[in-house]
């Protein structure tokens, strides 16, 4: 159990919080590039760490994230129209009274004010830089002279016929989105009719050392951007078989890989204390996705999740009980009922309520990468605020990890074993099984 | 989304109305939750495996625990004893040379179904390229859970969160 004050200092990241300046150190995904797709689209509401933002590409193709409110009246930007006409410099301009902001929130124009005046010079929103990076809109909200370089997390550098990002809301708190992706021991549980029967996990060899061993045992290792989870089964005699999830601070988790699938992972992104985006990728490392890989990830497979159509929201969320089939839990179609391995997760992470109260849980020894987690990443706030210190995960370097799921002697050590298997190498194929 | 809107469903996949899951995830209903703690105790023991681990598990011992016995060093005639009622036990290392308790400690806890975890300090510094010593070799066959770390705050953590 996690006493009181801990809990509230690790799910609030609002602006002055201690795990919101935490979060203000690193780049983090504010929206899919398809969201902006070309010069002139419509500006997109986006609520991060408690911020509300706008986000726009103006005419001449340049990205911008800035405060949601006009300066004048605080109308919101939404209304506002991304002018396209080639007289007119690029921008946004509020419906309400004219003025019109460029995409780093410089006021470029009040129409109210005479045509010399040189007020609107001295008005200018809050901005953030945004960037894309494969296919994610990136944004940096902390101090601009501490911006560290752009993410180098291989599933959004590689050439973009080799990956596919999707995003949905979870309307809980951002950690105990995360800390699903950091505990390994419920997959054989909740998820195992996923790996027989989802079309991007089915037909691994480590499936099936994942269903015959229930009870796997645990190694959790620090890495420089932040943790190792190493899980290891039985295989054949005198081998493990071993699946390493990188955890790279403070929010991004990879799943290890199953056959020659796409191998996937998350991004888990407050939007304020009691909702998160969870950015879902897919990719290979040495060959393009086929086209019946990408369409199941279209439909919802894999860990990727079907839409109410024209959102961002899960076909199945907690308005319709996540279309709990009590037949098919029966049937043992699926362990809890709900279809698709992404709503099983958050159907059950949205029920422990919008926060946890992690005074009240109890865990156990095999939770440890939960709770050497939850230390390092109050350790880094503390640091950072106590000592300036730069956290894990900031320096690009460190997002150059890959998991890795491999069969070892019984006796080899998975860290020293897989060194090479758990670093981004262009060109190379993912070790998996 | 209303329930009047919810898909035509059979019978068998109708909620109950009262606790449906968008109402029941509320921050207001989970004040409702029964604030009594549901009954739990762990037994735990504390093994040091070396020299080093010993000063670590004496130091432990001074802090305030529930149901939990430190054991400094490894005797092996009174393991029996010790691991009686016990349904936790944590074995720390700072070297290599406590193979021989770790064998002798794990074979007797899982002869009785007793859950293992293992922690290395390394009070070195870790990191992907160190964390294999041979003190995790040592542990790895008889630690469920084997936790490689330089702080040792991260051992009073686990004790705590798993309630020892």
């Amino acid at each position: 159990m996690l006493k009181q004050e801990i809990n509230e200092l690790l799910t609030r990241t609002g602006p002055g919080t201690e795990m919101g300046d935490l979060f203000r150190q690193y780049w983090i995904p504010a929206l899919l590039a398809e969201e902006l797709p070309e010069p002139g689209s419509p500006p997109v509401r986006v609520k991060l760490l408690s911020e509300r933002l706008i986000a726009f590409r103006d005419s001449a193709g340049n990205y911008g994230l800035i405060d949601e409110f006009c300066a004048h009246r605080g109308v919101s930007l939404w209304f506002g129209n991304n002018e396209q006409s080639p007289d007119e410099a690029p921008g946004l301009r509020c419906a309400y009274h004219g003025w019109k902001y460029d995409t780093t929130g410089q006021c470029i124009e009040v129409p109210s004010e005479p045509d010399n005046s040189t007020f609107c010079r001295k008005v200018k929103l809050t901005s953030y830089p945004l960037v894309k990076v494969g296919d994610i809109l990136w944004t940096y909200l902390g101090d601009p002279d501490k911006q560290p370089g752009l993410p180098e997390y291989e599933f959004c550098t590689v050439p973009a016929e080799q990956t596919y990002t999707s995003k949905r809301w979870q309307e809980c708190n951002w950690l105990q989105a995360l800390e699903g992706g950091i505990d390994s021991s419920h997959v054989s549980w909740l998820h195992n009719s996923g790996l027989k029967n989802d079309p991007l996990f089915k037909g691994s060899k480590g499936n099936e050392y994942n269903l015959k061993d229930m009870r796997p045992f645990f190694e959790v290792v620090e890495s420089d951007g932040g943790l190792l989870v190493g899980v290891r089964r039985n295989a054949e005699q005198g081998r493990y078989y071993w699946r390493i999830t990188p955890w790279v601070m403070p929010a991004f988790t990879m799943i290890p890989p199953r056959a020659d699938h796409p191998v996937h992972g998350h991004f888990w992104v407050p939007i304020d204390d009691e909702n998160c985006w969870v950015f879902t990728f897919d990719y290979l490392p040495v060959r393009a996705l086929t086209e019946a890989e990408r369409q199941a990830m279209r439909d919802g497979h894999g860990v990727h999740n079907e839409y109410v159509p024209g959102t961002y929201r899960p076909l199945q969320n907690k308005d319709n009980d996540y279309l709990m089939d009590r037949d098919a839990q029966r049937r043992g179609d699926t362990f809890s009922g709900v279809k698709g391995i992404a709503m099983q997760d958050a159907s059950l992470q949205e029920s422990m309520g919008p926060i946890v109260d992690r005074s009240k849980e109890r865990l156990v020894s095999a939770d440890s990468g939960i709770i050497k987690a939850r230390r390092k990443l109050v350790t880094a706030a503390v640091e950072l605020r106590e000592k300036g210190i730069t956290p894990p995960g900031v320096d690009p370097a460190h997002h150059r990890v890959r998991s890795v799921a491999t069969v070892l002697p019984e006796d080899a050590p998975f860290v020293e074993a897989c060194r090479d298997d758990l670093i981004a190498t262009p060109g190379v194929r993912q070790t998996t099984v | 989304m209303t329930l009047t809107s919810r898909p035509s469903l059979p019978e068998t996949r109708q909620p109950t109305l009262l606790h449906r899951c968008a109402w029941a995830a509320t921050a207001q209903e989970a004040a409702y939750r029964i604030d009594k703690p549901p009954a739990y105790v762990r037994t735990s023991r504390v093994f040091g495996l070396d020299p080093g681990a010993a000063g670590v598990v004496h130091d432990l011992a001074g802090l305030p625990w529930h149901d939990t016995r430190f054991l400094p060093t490894f005797e092996p005639g009174r393991l029996d004893d010790e691991l009686r009622d016990a349904d936790f036990a944590l074995m720390i290392a700072t070297a290599d040379d406590g193979a021989a308790a770790a064998s002798a400690i794990g074979r007797a806890c899982w002869q009785r179904g007793i859950t293992t975890a293992g922690i290395v300090l390394d009070l070195g510094g870790v990191g992907p390229h160190r964390a294999a010593t041979e003190a995790v070799a040592a542990l790895r066959p008889h630690a469920r859970v084997l936790l490689v770390t330089g702080d040792r705050q991260d051992i009073v953590e686990i004790l705590a969160e798993v309630g020892a």
